[in-house]
Order: C-alpha cells, then sequence, then structure tokens
C-alpha cells in the first residue's frame, strides 16, 4: 500500500528560503489536539472506552480468574490427594495379614495406613427369610476406613479382636443402613446374608474420593484372607511431601517377597497437573478475550471513522493551514491510542477487581500476573491505535477541497 | 504579490472539463480584489489555484515571487501555510475547541512555540473584536462570530494574502457590513485580500475585479 505522505527527497536550494516556515507539526501539538477531540466528544468517546474495555477486562478476567482457580483446585487436590498412596495386590497373589500393615505404619513419613479388599455382592436382610437388598462388600480394617476418611455416624469402629476371633460383626455405610431400615444401633439390630446373622456395630458416612465403601457392608479385614475377596490393597495417608518417598518404600514393606508386583499409586504430579487445567481453560477463556478485543477494536475504527467524516472541514482547513499528510495520520491515530489507553486503563481495573470478586467470593487466593496489569493498559493501546489505521489514513488521503467543501 | 499567466485547469474526464482557461491578471499588496462570476463559472477552481490547494495544468502561478509550478507538495504546503490565509462561506470553526484554540490551529503546522501562539491568537482576536470572547465555545457565538473567529484564525499567521471565499454568504447584512469593514482594515502595505463573490455590493467596495464566466477570467479596472 502506498502511505499519503510518503515522498521523495527534496534536491537543490529551497525556493522558500526566507519566505516560508517550514510545516511540521510537532508529535505534542498532535497528542493535545487528539485529547481535546476526545473530551470534547464525550458521550461518544465513553462509549468507545466502554468497548474497549469490556474487551481488557473479560482478557484480564478471564485470565484472572483461570489462573485463581486453577490454584484453587491444585490447593484443595493438594489437601485431599497429594498425601495419599495406594499399593495393590495383583489377582493371585494372597491378601496379606493384618499386621503387615504395623510394617507400613512403621516407615518414615506414614501417618495413617490400613488394609482393605473388595467382597461380592451380598444380599443382605434384616431377617433369614424376609426381602432382601444388594449391597456391595468389602473388609477393611478400622485405619483403612479411617484413612480413606470415612466417618463414624453410629455405633464404633472395629477393634483388633472383632477380627481376630473371627467374630461376626459388620459395619455399614449410611446409604446401606437406609437399605436396610436401619435408624440406630441401640437395639443391636442383626444383618442376615445367606442365613448368616450378623451384628451391625457401626454406620459410618463412606469417603466421597473412593467407591468401595459406598452402600457397602463391610467385615472386619481378616475375611479377606478367605475365598469370596480380592483386591487386596493398602491405603496410606502420608505427612505433606513424604508421598513420594514413601511410595518407593510401600511396596518392599507391606510384600518383601515380590514389592514388584504391588502396583502403587502415587498423588500426580501437581505442577503437572495445575499446568495442564491452566493451559485448557486459559485458551478456551483468551479466545473469547480475543474475540471481544476484536469487537473492541472494530467499534474504535468505526468511531474514529465515523469522526473522520464527520470532521471533513476541519481536516480540509487543518490541511490548508499546513497540516501534512502525516500530521493528520498522526493526529488521528493519536486519537484512537487515546481511546484504546482509556478502554484498557479501565477495562484492566475492572478485569482486577471481577478477577478479586470471583476468587474472594470462592475464598480462593487471588492469583494475578503483575505483567498482565502492565499489558492490560498496553494492550488497549495497540488495539487502539491498529484500530485507528483505516480511518487515519483515509483521513489523510482527503484532498483539503473535497474536505472543505463540506459545509 | 499574485502573477497568474495563462493558468487553465483541466480535470481529467471521462468527460475532460476545462474549469478555467487562460487566466492572466495581478493581484498586488494593499489590494483588494473581488473574483466575480456566475456558479459554476469557474471562481472556485480559480481560488483553490491561488490558494495552492490545486494545481493548474497549464500556465505560471507566482506567488510572493515563487514560481509555485516548480514545488513539491510540501513545499506549497509550507508556502501556503505560510503565505495565505482562508476565509470560507462556512466558519468551518472547530466545535471542540474555544476561541483561541481555533485561531492557534495554524500555528501548529508552523512550528511556532506554544507560548507565543497564545499570544498571537489573542492578538488576532482582539483585532477582529473578539477580545472579550477568548475562551468562549463556538456553539455560544454567533454566525457572525464565528466568521470573525474564522477571519482572526487567517490572519494569525500574519499572511501575504488573504482569500475570502464567500466570505458574507452566511451572513445577514448588517453582519455582512461589519465584516467587509473589518476585510478592509486589514488590507495593508504588505497584504492583499482578494474575495470571491456574487453579491455585487461586496465586490463593489473592491478596488479591482476579476470577472470569471464560463472558465475565461477577465481583470476589469476599477
Amino acid at each position: 500500500m502506498r502511505l499519503p505522505w510518503r515522498r521523495k527527497k527534496a534536491a537543490g536550494p529551497d525556493p522558500l528560503a526566507g519566505l516560508a516556515r517550514k510545516v511540521r507539526t510537532s508529535p505534542r501539538d498532535a497528542l493535545r489536539q487528539a485529547a481535546l477531540a476526545v473530551k470534547g466528544r464525550r458521550l461518544r468517546s465513553s462509549l468507545t472506552i466502554a468497548g474497549v474495555a469490556l474487551g481488557i477486562a473479560t482478557a484480564i478476567g478471564t485470565l484472572g480468574i483461570t489462573a485463581s482457580a486453577a490454584g484453587a483446585v491444585s490447593d484443595r487436590f493438594d489437601a485431599v490427594k497429594a498425601t495419599e498412596v495406594t499399593a495393590r495386590f495383583p489377582e493371585g497373589i494372597k491378601a496379606p495379614a493384618g499386621d503387615a500393615a504395623d510394617n507400613v505404619r512403621g516407615l518414615n513419613g506414614v501417618d495413617s495406613a490400613g488394609l482393605s479388599c473388595k467382597g461380592r455382592e451380598v444380599e443382605a436382610g434384616r431377617n433369614a427369610y424376609g426381602r432382601n437388598v444388594k449391597l456391595s462388600s468389602s473388609a477393611a480394617q478400622a485405619e483403612a476406613m479411617q484413612t480413606y476418611r470415612a466417618e463414624l455416624t453410629m455405633g464404633r469402629w472395629f477393634d483388633a479382636g472383632h477380627g481376630e476371633r473371627g467374630d461376626a460383626v459388620v459395619m455399614l455405610d449410611t446409604a446401606a443402613a437406609q437399605a436396610l431400615g436401619i435408624k440406630d444401633l441401640d437395639a443391636g439390630p442383626m444383618v442376615f446374608i445367606g442365613g448368616t446373622p450378623f451384628l451391625v456395630v457401626g454406620v459410618f458416612s463412606a469417603p466421597p474420593s473412593e467407591t468401595r465403601f459406598t452402600r457397602a457392608i463391610v467385615f472386619p479385614y481378616e475375611r479377606c484372607l478367605g475365598s469370596g475377596f480380592s483386591s487386596a490393597e493398602v491405603i496410606v495417608r502420608t505427612d505433606p511431601g513424604a508421598a513420594k518417598q514413601v511410595a518407593k518404600e510401600v511396596a518392599l514393606a507391606l510384600y518383601p517377597q515380590g514389592p514388584q508386583r504391588l502396583t502403587v499409586t502415587t498423588p500426580p504430579d501437581l505442577e503437572t497437573f495445575q499446568k495442564g487445567v491452566q493451559s485448557e481453560t486459559r485458551a478456551l477463556f483468551l479466545g473469547l478475550a480475543a474475540i471481544s478485543l476484536l469487537i473492541a477494536a472494530i467499534g474504535i475504527s468505526n468511531t474514529t471513522y465515523v469522526a473522520v467524516l464527520e470532521r471533513k472541514p476541519e481536516i480540509g482547513l487543518r490541511r490548508a493551514t499546513g497540516a501534512t499528510r502525516l500530521g493528520i495520520t498522526v493526529q488521528f491515530l493519536c486519537e484512537s491510542g487515546i481511546l484504546g489507553l482509556a478502554g484498557g486503563l479501565i477495562g484492566t481495573i475492572l478485569g482486577v477487581d471481577a478477577t478479586a470478586a470471583a476468587a474472594l467470593s470462592k475464598d480462593w487466593l487471588v492469583v494475578l500476573d503483575p505483567l498482565l496489569l502492565a499489558g492490560g493498559p498496553v494492550l488497549g493501546l495497540v488495539v487502539g491505535t491498529l484500530a485507528g489505521i483505516y480511518p487515519a489514513l483515509a483521513a489523510a488521503r482527503m484532498h483539503p477541497v473535497d474536505a472543505l467543501r463540506t459545509a | 504579490m499574485i502573477e497568474l499567466r495563462e493558468v487553465g485547469r483541466t480535470f481529467a474526464g471521462p468527460p475532460e472539463v476545462t474549469a478555467l482557461r487562460d487566466a492572466t491578471f495581478g493581484v498586488d499588496a494593499g489590494e483588494i480584489v473581488a473574483i466575480v462570476g456566475p456558479s459554476g463559472s469557474g471562481k472556485s477552481t480559480l481560488l483553490n489555484v491561488l490558494g495552492l490547494l490545486d494545481t493548474p495544468t497549464t500556465g505560471t502561478y507566482h506567488l510572493a515571487g515563487v514560481d509555485t509550478g516548480s514545488l513539491k507538495e510540501r513545499q506549497r504546503t509550507a508556502l501556503r501555510a505560510s503565505t495565505l490565509g482562508f476565509v470560507f462561506q462556512a466558519a468551518h470553526v472547530i466545535a471542540h475547541l474555544d476561541c483561541l484554540g481555533n485561531v492557534t490551529v495554524p500555528l501548529e503546522h508552523l512550528g511556532i512555540p506554544r507560548r507565543e501562539r497564545a499570544a498571537m491568537a489573542e492578538k488576532a482576536l482582539l483585532a477582529v473584536g473578539l477580545g472579550h470572547r477568548l475562551r468562549a465555545r463556538p456553539n455560544t457565538l454567533s454566525g457572525g462570530e464565528r466568521q470573525r473567529v474564522a477571519i482572526a484564525r487567517a490572519i494569525v499567521h500574519e499572511p501575504k494574502v488573504l482569500l475570502c471565499d464567500e466570505p458574507t454568504g452566511n451572513l445577514d447584512s448588517e453582519n455582512t457590513a461589519s465584516v467587509l469593514e473589518l476585510l478592509e482594515s486589514l488590507v495593508s502595505g504588505d497584504r492583499a485580500v482578494v474575495i470571491v463573490t456574487h453579491e455585487s455590493d461586496v465586490a463593489d467596495r473592491a478596488h479591482r475585479t476579476v470577472k470569471v464566466v464560463d472558465g475565461v477570467a477577465a481583470a476589469l479596472a476599477a
């Protein structure tokens, strides 16, 4: 594209020496005139600025909120999962004796640990003949259930004696208790499975993060050593930061004769997790922000172009009184730049406020990149200036006579 | 001050239009020259040529001793900005600037320092009788006052030639008389005033008249 002010360098002596002053518009004057023009059209300028502000606020807000959310998600993740290690026995290996868990508890950095295993689905009823309900079953040490964060709501946990003696006792989760119509344990309610009565010693609410105790009837762990149970595993709660080290040692402590056969699950790498959440959500929201910025840019371009058409006489007058094409271009670029910068500043403030409000209402830590705060106004300036290029060139191309003819 | 020899202006077509042909006349300092003629006769084309807003296709035009045909666009702009002042039929005052701001516009492009500009603009506004309305916005001014602002803007940089295109076209008779008086007062030993008009009473007050009919300009005796 040929820029309107491009010209060849003049050669030879100046025929205007001593007669005419050199024409030039200082950047300061261009900026001042642009500011006055923006100020002089308050309503229109405000609406345009609002458009840019919205775009920038969306950009800053989405970046800020996603960063804060990702931080919060990984914080929560950290709290529950980052200290959890499990080691699972493959099918075909007999479940270990209950005291194997003691070896794991003896490891450095272990807070609590317990063994459990899964059983078949069972039909259980309140008496030997009546209606039965289907429940999943498992067997576990009380420590395993506590480590999974199951919470006792009625009665008590299993004790060591229950397993050792082979007592016919069970625990139910709240969903299973409700299915069986057990409201309290005062009368020592019994549950019949295949005609065999079991005393319900406790009711617990199942942990949200583990399905093996949901709508389940739970036997003392020693049942795992018999038939009908599989997938024995140890659940270990470690001290914060100890998960990786414990994960290395747990298999050997639990099953020295073949530690490599156990499947050890460690918490996922938090940094990768956090970055994953951030990059995915960011990509989505940045796309939205880019669209709103594009709309804002079109708004600025449109406003400035309309201003150019409306101000034809002014442009003609300035050209007639010495403004060069470059001077006119610079003045209109300054105008759109000012609109963009103002929108960027306001948008940054709004975006920060939105981020803070969203994060604080959720009790998240407000995460804002300082670069983003400086970037908002700069982005507004850039968007405004770019959007002003076409109108500014259109203004510069205008012939003074044509421009002045518009009365 | 102004010297035209066989100046013509043809607009490339189609159809090709010759708006001005063989204009030969001069304007000296201290003169008021009226350019008259019916509308569509080529008056505006002539004024645009005189104002360096348009380039003649034939002939030569000397302004303040400079052959304007040899100038580059930027030099034409510089010569125009330094030696000419314009008054249009519409005052073309800039709505968002006050009187002082409007009058300083030509000075901005001439690289005159800001402090001097305000003093020059104030002097120009005083000269047109608006010393008391320096900070007034154009929307608070009457039609006559706006045209005075336009005249102040045209003389603020002390041009050698004042080019006026129907300067009283939008004014009532009272304002017309006072604006013409003002224009007469602005003629001096080193300044000429050229007025394009179709009003005979305006032309009557000029020292000389150039009549344009069908693109042919003929200088009449005073």
